[in-house]
């Protein structure tokens, strides 16, 4: 491993702070680019809803497969239509509107995770994850590949 | 999402592409779906617990806006 630090460019990411490990679970807060004050999460299934939730929002990255629902009268199988016309992505717009920062410069008290995700292919996440403690970057193929990434790095 | 409650029953099938798929019925209502990743049945399981809650605080609950 290198000595130079670990770093992500992208538009879509996402710094993961945990800093509690109540209810053997994680609790902390989330960074991204187009807000100052950052999300707070409780348990590792709260943030990766509040992740998709993002990326929704975003649009970016879109998502590959339509979401399924018990209720199938909110499943929605149309591509979503944005709401501008031209050229911009939604993402883009929202850059332009809100302005971006870094955050990468983020800590959390028991680990600092740095994702990108790049794709929402197969129903789940794929992507890259910079290990902030160790300066280890780290590839995952799906939501659950990333928890067990986190957890892995938190619980050693 | 405190206080709400469900009972749902999983049966993994498959594991590909570094995640789970297979099967879950919502038992307290009785339907099953299908899903195709840990993410996508985190997802499916906030939807029907959310579902719950919102319904448990309909009939006039004495439930005081904290």
């Amino acid at each position: 491993m290198s000595d130079s630090k670990q770093m992500l460019f992208a538009r879509n990411l996402i710094c993961v702070c945990i800093d509690d490990n109540k209810d053997a679970d994680y609790q902390g807060l989330i960074y991204h680019q187009y807000a100052d004050e950052p999300i707070s999460f409780d348990g590792i299934a709260n943030l990766i809803l509040e992740m998709e939730n993002l990326f929704d929002e975003w649009d970016f990255p879109q998502r590959g497969l339509a979401e399924r629902k018990f209720d199938k009268k909110k499943e929605n199988h149309k591509r979503p239509i944005s709401e501008t016309d031209g050229d911009k992505l939604k993402i883009e717009i929202i850059s332009d509107a809100h302005g971006t920062r870094n955050v990468q410069n983020k800590k959390g008290k028991l680990g600092t995770f740095v994702i990108q995700v790049v794709y929402r292919q197969d129903a789940s996440w794929q992507g890259h994850v910079i290990y902030q403690e160790e300066n280890e970057k780290l590839d995952f193929n799906s939501a659950l590949e990333l928890i067990k990434i986190i957890d892995r790095a938190v619980t050693k | 999402m405190k206080n709400t409650k469900g009972t749902f029953i999983v049966k993994v099938d498959n594991y590909q592409n570094g995640t789970w798929q297979g099967r879950v019925i919502w038992a307290d209502e009785n339907v099953t779906e299908h899903f195709r990743s840990t993410l996508e049945l985190i997802k499916l399981i906030d939807e029907a617990v959310s579902a719950q809650a919102a319904s448990m605080q309909l009939p006039g609950d004495a439930v005081s806006a904290s």
